[in-house]
């Protein structure tokens, strides 16, 4: 705990809502509501955090509900994905629900993710398949 | 020194103020009108609660190490990855309360109420729990090794995946309880009531099941609570050992399907069966696959499906690389979707109408675009 009590944070707590830029150079915490644009070394929404708008950060986590266009480098989710969201990330964390209850652990709308270099991993060519003119370049999908 | 007094405590709590990261020790607060109080990080070891009103408090982080809150009223309050390792709860009422990662070693919570509580992935070791009320309560992977849960109502309470080795379930009421996958290694189960009680993938030691009190039990993977017919315990525990307990008379399409490292499948109209089981190491190319209710597609390391579409309410688990044509949903309608660390997953899903599970491990690779 003596950690959290010296790591300066910006936090959007309970009951704000706040529309518009945020650009902070502390990790930012939100429990309320945000639309418009964060950049932060990290956000973390809450439980009860909403977020919705253009997220530049290098770490996310999400308990909450999150859209909109994410870059980031790593991504921990849980909670819910908005429909148009786009998620753009070095790296995806998603665990499956802990109980067998019929909550799931995240919701997604109508989303895209692009996450990872899949030219470095592409299993396809060393298949000695016919198809090995299909490269596994990153193929960005249209959003609705 | 602490941060306030008795007094000055009541008085922010009673004002809306909050309490959060305070030092409260040595702070007396018993009987004390704390409902609603966020009391989130705050440092409260050892503080006396007893008999508090804590309702809908947020002690979500807070020390309550040695905290005496025997009596206390917690009833809906947040105390998410608390730290009441010791603290006496006895007789609390903790109905609601959500105590998911908490910290509860050693900790008293006799006669304690906790139906309906969360303590997923709670610690619970060599905590004392007799005779307390845990109906309906939320125990997935807790721990609570060395546990005394004697006399304990766990009537419907889910303990999936729990650790429950060593525990001591003497006279404790499981009816209905989901003990699928737990480990009850040299617990006690003597005079233990377990009608109804779901035990797929429990693993616990025979002898123990002699001593239960059980009108049947449900051994079927899904836990929907089915009676499973035939034989005493022991003979249908042994059953479900033996993988034979989930072969229900609608079990048409129950077995194993490999394709092999190496081969090469284009163009194929393939259909597996409910509950069966896929693995695919081979290459699939153009191939329409149809997988049956709770049929699990297990795409391995090696195995790469190009061009083709799953279809069906199954579990598909990517540790290879699925990667679509475009031409539509790669993958429809699936109950579950997995992508591994070392999975590549390009394409669609379009998921049911009771929408999708998913998980994707740190490392995966996706082009994917999810549709409702």
């Amino acid at each position: 705990m003596s950690d959290n009590k010296t790591t300066k944070q910006t936090v959007v707590e309970h009951g704000t809502e706040f529309e518009g830029v945020m650009r902070s150079q502390c990790p930012v915490v939100v429990s309320g509501q945000v639309k418009g644009e964060i950049s932060a070394p990290s956000l973390t929404l809450t439980n009860d955090g909403n977020v919705y708008g253009k997220i530049k950060v290098k770490e996310l986590k999400s308990q909450g509900s999150l859209g909109g266009e994410i870059d980031a480098e790593s991504v921990e989710l849980s909670g819910s994905v908005s429909d148009n969201t786009v998620i753009r990330s070095a790296a995806l964390e998603v665990k499956l629900q802990e109980s067998g209850g019929n909550k799931l652990q995240v919701s997604f709308g109508n989303c895209e993710l692009q996450v990872g270099d899949a030219s470095k991993k592409s299993k396809s060519e060393s298949h000695g398949s016919a198809s090995k003119k299909e490269h596994s370049a990153p193929e960005p999908v249209a959003v609705n | 020194m602490a941060d306030y007094s008795r007094e000055a405590v009541l008085d922010r709590s009673k004002k809306g103020e909050s309490l959060e990261r305070a030092d409260l020790r040595d702070v007396v607060l018993s009987q004390a009108d704390l409902e609603h109080a966020n009391l989130r990080r705050a440092d409260l070891e050892g503080v006396n609660f007893e008999e508090a009103n804590l309702r809908s408090a947020n002690l979500s982080n807070a020390n309550l190490r040695d905290a005496y809150l025997a009596n206390a009223d917690l009833q809906g309050a947040n105390l998410q990855k608390a730290d009441l390792e010791g603290a006496n709860l006895e007789g609390a009422n903790l109905s609601n309360a959500d105590l998911t990662r908490a910290n509860l070693e050693g900790a008293s919570l006799e006669r304690a109420n906790l139906s309906g509580a969360r303590l997923n992935y709670a610690k619970m070791e060599a905590a004392k729990l007799g005779r307390a009320s845990l109906q309906d309560t939320q125990l997935p992977n807790a721990d609570l090794r060395d546990a005394y849960v004697g006399g304990a109502d766990f009537t419907n309470a889910n303990l999936n995946g729990a650790d429950l080795t060593k525990a001591n379930f003497e006279e404790a009421i499981l009816t209905g309880a989901d003990l699928r996958d737990s480990n009850l290694h040299n617990a006690k189960l003597n005079a233990t009531v377990m009608t109804g009680a779901k035990l797929h993938g429990c693993e616990l030691d025979v002898d123990s099941l002699t001593n239960v009190v059980a009108e049947w039990a449900d051994f079927s993977e899904s836990g929907s609570g089915e009676r499973t017919p035939g034989g005493t315990l022991v003979e249908q525990y042994h059953a479900m050992k033996n993988g034979s307990s989930s072969q229900t008379s609608s079990g048409s399409g129950q077995g194993k399907r490999f394709f092999g490292q190496g081969d090469v499948l284009r163009n194929a109209a393939l259909e597996f069966g409910d509950r069966s089981v896929v693995e695919i190491e081979s290459r699939f190319e153009n191939c329409s696959i149809a997988l049956g209710a709770g049929a699990v597609l297990k795409l391995g390391k090696h195995g790469v499906m190009q061009g083709c579409q799953v279809v069906g309410f199954g579990e598909i688990d990517i540790h290879g690389e699925f990667k679509e044509n475009g031409k539509g949903p790669g993958i429809v309608g699936p109950k579950r979707v997995t992508v591994r660390k070392d999975g590549i997953m390009s394409g669609s899903v379009q998921q049911p109408p009771t929408m999708t599970e998913f998980a994707f491990e740190h490392g995966c690779v996706l082009r994917l675009k999810i549709q409702k």
